[in-house]
Order: structure tokens, then C-alpha cells, then sequence
């Protein structure tokens, strides 16, 4: 921004027609190619993220290709490849389901929890003998008529 | 002669047996475990007898629990049923519980007029915890020889299931004794209706003892239940 302030005065300064009043359409033209200048700075992020990107893009690429490498690498190195298709056959299908199916019952587990502790109350019994004798059993937090019943 | 002894031999055959057949009403005892006591009893009955036992559909107006049919070889097996049955078939023990809902206090008040039995009780257990003074709510005599559902008082309820496995033991095992409302009332969201359980618990108890149970029903007063089986 400095250096644009600074350009603007040697401009002026050297400007044959400093002294001539501008006409309206010259300040807007003015204005306009002032703010095209002040936008420069933030266009010049712009390679930098496209760098980045294209960066990226080439990490992201040989990563891939670094995790693939050995497959063909095997296939080089095994002179007959007659024994590889059964191999293939037996790997697909013990993919899909032990995954997919038991996540959906914790999720149902999970939800029906509280439910069970909202309906059932819980009381404590405490089961004592007082000195000469009697027993005597009380309940603790045994739900009240006020509050809730079973 | 001979044909004619052959034709009348079935008749004289079902004569025969219809003299040692007999039916022997069962009134307290399941029919099956009155044959199966009976069994033990008069041994005879597993080798000369053929029986059957049947439940009566409407026992309380049959004024029998079922029929014993028993038809026996020889009239001596049959003299030996009756008698045997008879120490049998009695009645269940029944049991008398004094059951007295109360409500305790912290305050000082006047003593409640109780049983001279039940007032130890309490005193006993004004001893343990610290309520002061208690006024009877509720009370009431039941008496049951199984299951037994009473109303106490206006507001309670009572169900009391005794467990007749422990014929003859001192302590009565009481299997269910369960406290609630005798009013239905709602749920605090207003949807649903019920009547509120006080306490529900089973405990033994011996002839003669009063146990007391309770719970808080606010810091400063309890709901204490005594029960007395009586003698």
C-alpha cells in the first residue's frame, strides 16, 4: 500500500494537468484503476493456494500410487498367475455384512435405555433389628403417591 | 349251560367290578396330589387299583376341589381309602395377619391405641428412628389360607400371598405383600392412570411377632406399617 501511495503522488506530481480540474468521467476512471491496483495484493494469493492445490494433488497422487505399488509389483514378480484367481474368489465374499449388521443394534440399545430406567422404580431395602428385637424393614426411595407408582 | 355261562360271564364280570368301584370326593387337596399322597399310603392302590382322577370345573359350587375313581380288586384295598384320605384331605392352615398402617411423625404427639404387643413394636422402633409420634390411619384382621386382597381403610389396598410349602413351620413365609393406593390416580405428565405401590416386599415372619416396615414420605414424616401374624 505504500508503495502505491507513493506512486500516486509521483503521479500527481509529475502530472501536466495537476492544476486542471477533472472532469467527473476522469475521477471515476481514476477511482476504478485505483481500486484495480489496491486488489493486486489479494490476487497474489491466489498462485500460492493454486500451488498449494497443485501440491496436494501430487502428495494425495503418490500416496496412492505408493499404496498400490506392490500389487503390481507382486503380479511382476509371480511368473505364473494360474493361482491367483481363486485367492480373489474367496476374499469377496467374507466382505460385506459382520460390519453393517451389528452397528444397528448398539444404536437400538442405546435409545432403549432410558426408557426402561423411567419405568421401572428402585427402591432400597434396608432389613435391621432394633435392640430388643423387632425387625424392621424400611424402604429407601421408595416412590411416593405424590410422585410415582408402579 | 356252558353257552349260556359264556354270555353271562361279561355281566357277571362287570358285577364284579362295579362292587369294588367307588368315587371319593377330594375337598381340599389337587386330585392328582391326593392321588399321588394316597399312593403312598395304601401301597396296593399302584398294583390292584385302577384310577382316575377328575377336576371339578366349578369347585366352589360342587363344594369339591374333584373326584377320586378308584375300583379295586378286593374290598380290603378299598376299606383302606377312605381313612387314608381322610388324614389326607384337611384343610389348609389358615393365617390371621393384623395389618396397621400408621403415619409418623417428628413432632411430639399422643401415643396410639394399639395392641400392648404392637406398642413394644413401636416403642422398639422409636428407639432406632427418630419419629415421635404416630396416628393409625389404617387397620385391619385378614385372614388367608393362600392369596388374601383386602381394602384398608379408605385409602389402601392390600395384596398378601402366603406360601403353603411351609406347612407346619413355626414362621409363615409370606411370598407377596404389596402396599398401594385403593384411589387410581394420574401421572404427573396427566396421560396415564395407576394406583401408586407403597411397598412391595415378602419377609417371614414368626407366630405372634409384629414387624415393622415403613418409608419416608417427606423429611418429616413416614408411612410405618406394622404386621402382626397372629396366633
Amino acid at each position: 500500500m505504500s508503495r502505491n501511495d507513493d506512486l500516486r503522488k509521483m503521479l500527481r506530481a509529475s502530472d501536466p494537468a495537476r492544476d486542471r480540474e477533472m472532469s467527473p468521467v476522469e475521477r471515476a476512471r481514476i477511482k476504478a484503476a485505483l481500486a484495480t491496483m489496491t486488489s493486486r495484493p489479494s490476487r497474489s494469493w491466489a498462485p500460492l493456494l493454486a500451488l498449494g492445490a497443485v501440491m496436494a494433488a501430487i502428495l494425495v497422487a503418490a500416496s496412492l500410487w505408493i499404496s498400490r505399488s506392490p500389487e503390481p509389483a507382486e503380479q511382476a514378480q509371480s511368473p505364473v498367475p494360474a493361482p491367483t484367481p481363486p485367492p480373489v474368489a474367496q476374499v469377496e465374499p467374507s466382505r460385506p455384512v459382520p460390519v453393517a449388521v451389528s452397528r444397528p443394534p448398539r444404536v437400538r440399545r442405546a435409545q432403549a435405555r432410558p426408557a426402561v430406567l423411567d419405568v421401572t422404580p428402585r427402591t432400597t431395602r434396608i432389613d435391621f433389628t432394633a435392640p430388643e428385637g423387632t425387625r424392621i424393614l424400611w424402604f429407601v426411595g421408595s416412590p411416593d403417591a405424590k410422585e410415582l407408582g408402579s | 349251560m356252558n353257552a349260556r355261562s359264556l354270555r353271562l360271564l361279561p355281566l357277571l364280570l362287570a358285577a364284579a367290578s362295579a362292587a369294588h368301584a367307588a368315587s371319593y370326593p377330594v375337598h381340599y387337596l389337587e386330585p392328582n396330589d391326593a392321588l399321588m399322597a394316597l399312593g403312598t399310603r395304601v401301597p396296593e392302590l399302584t398294583q390292584d387299583c385302577h384310577v382316575n382322577a377328575r377336576r371339578a370345573s366349578d369347585a366352589q359350587r360342587a363344594g369339591m376341589i374333584g373326584v377320586l375313581e378308584i375300583s379295586c380288586g378286593t374290598d380290603t384295598v378299598q376299606a383302606k381309602i377312605k381313612p387314608a384320605l381322610d388324614a389326607i384331605d384337611t384343610p389348609p392352615p389358615t393365617y390371621r395377619f393384623h395389618v396397621a398402617v400408621l403415619s409418623a411423625s417428628r413432632k411430639d404427639g399422643a401415643e396410639p391405641q394399639l395392641p400392648a404387643s404392637e406398642l413394644k413394636a413401636l416403642d422398639d422402633f422409636k428407639k432406632v428412628m427418630a419419629f415421635k409420634s404416630f396416628q393409625v390411619e389404617a387397620e385391619t384382621v385378614l385372614q388367608s389360607d393362600r392369596d388374601a386382597q383386602i381394602q384398608v381403610g379408605a385409602n389402601y389396598a392390600l395384596d398378601l400371598s402366603v406360601d403353603r410349602n411351609n406347612v407346619g413351620a413355626e414362621a409363615v413365609n409370606v411370598r407377596a405383600f404389596k402396599l398401594r393406593s385403593a384411589t387410581m390416580q394420574a401421572t404427573p405428565t396427566g396421560d396415564k392412570n395407576f394406583f401408586p405401590t407403597f411397598i412391595e416386599t415378602s419377609f417371614s415372619i414368626k407366630r405372634g411377632e409384629t414387624l415393622v416396615l415403613g418409608n419416608s414420605t417427606s423429611d418429616q414424616q413416614a408411612r410405618v406399617v406394622l404386621v402382626t401374624a397372629l396366633p
